[in-house]
């Protein structure tokens, strides 16, 4: 799954320690976000929407994989 | 609390409680070792409250999650291979046979079932009671003690107690499971 969050956190000033906090989870979350490492859940993809102002769309991209799963 | 301070502390309540806990168990006090693993279990619990940041989210727990899932996995199988190669290599404990003679000695024969399920003479010593105890005596009772004693005894046992610690991992896993799956609604 793609993600706009490092693109967002630029336009609205924001460190990844500052999302994080928050967001109420760790740096490395927020890391492992914006690196595709890590699908977050559907409540923090929508706190993380809802910080931006966007929707979750705009935010996150889903790309079907071959095998029909995602890593996570 | 930075999240760096709290794992120190955490660090130093782990070496703590360890060396009370072997210290409580060495003198057979159980209750101290219990005390000192609620006491440890407490200054944790305080500690994370003072903690001015996110130590645990989503993530770590999804990766804790699956981390203790292969070691349960890796556990279970290293586990029963060992306790199948214990019980294979196992000998059962020799058994003993007493005679007394009237002139004092006493005559201790070993002997241990085999594998095709016949009975095998170990060994026979000698021993004199009547008060002249010779070295070939005290070698008699070193002999006794070792063949009483012998590792391949234990071995059966230690690997029978692995497939039941085994055994009961599962049976624990499936039950957090079956909480886990009515809690989450399947």
């Amino acid at each position: 799954m793609k993600n706009r969050i490092k693109v967002y956190r630029a336009m609205h000033d924001l460190t990844q320690e500052a999302l994080a906090e928050r967001l109420g989870v760790t740096r490395q979350t927020i890391i492992a976000i914006e690196r595709g490492k890590y699908n977050p859940s559907l409540e923090l993809a929508f706190k993380t929407a809802r910080i931006f102002g966007v929707t979750i769309e705009d935010l996150y991209e889903y790309e079907e994989t071959k095998s029909g799963d995602d890593k996570s | 609390m930075k999240p760096t301070t709290y794992w120190i502390l955490l660090l130093l309540i782990a070496v703590a409680v360890g060396f009370v806990v072997s210290t409580a168990a060495l003198a057979g006090n159980v209750g101290l070792a219990i005390a000192a693993t609620a006491a440890a279990v407490a200054f944790a619990f305080i500690g994370r409250r003072f903690l001015d940041r996110v130590v645990e989210d989503e993530r770590s727990v999804q990766i804790s999650g699956q981390a203790a899932m292969r070691t349960l996995e890796i556990a279970i199988v290293a586990g029963l291979f060992l306790a199948a190669a214990l019980l294979a290599t196992a000998g059962s404990a020799p058994g003993m046979m007493s005679n007394h003679y009237s002139n004092g000695t006493i005559n201790l024969s070993f002997f241990q079932k085999d594998s095709a399920g016949g009975i095998a003479a170990l060994n026979s010593h000698q021993i004199n009671l009547s008060g002249n105890m010779t070295l070939d005596d005290l070698f008699a009772f070193h002999q006794f003690i070792s063949e009483a004693e012998s590792p391949t005894a234990y071995a059966g046992l230690i690997g029978y107690e692995m497939m039941w610690a085994a055994f009961l991992i599962v049976i624990l896993y499936g039950a957090l499971y079956l909480y886990y799956s009515r809690k989450y609604g399947s």
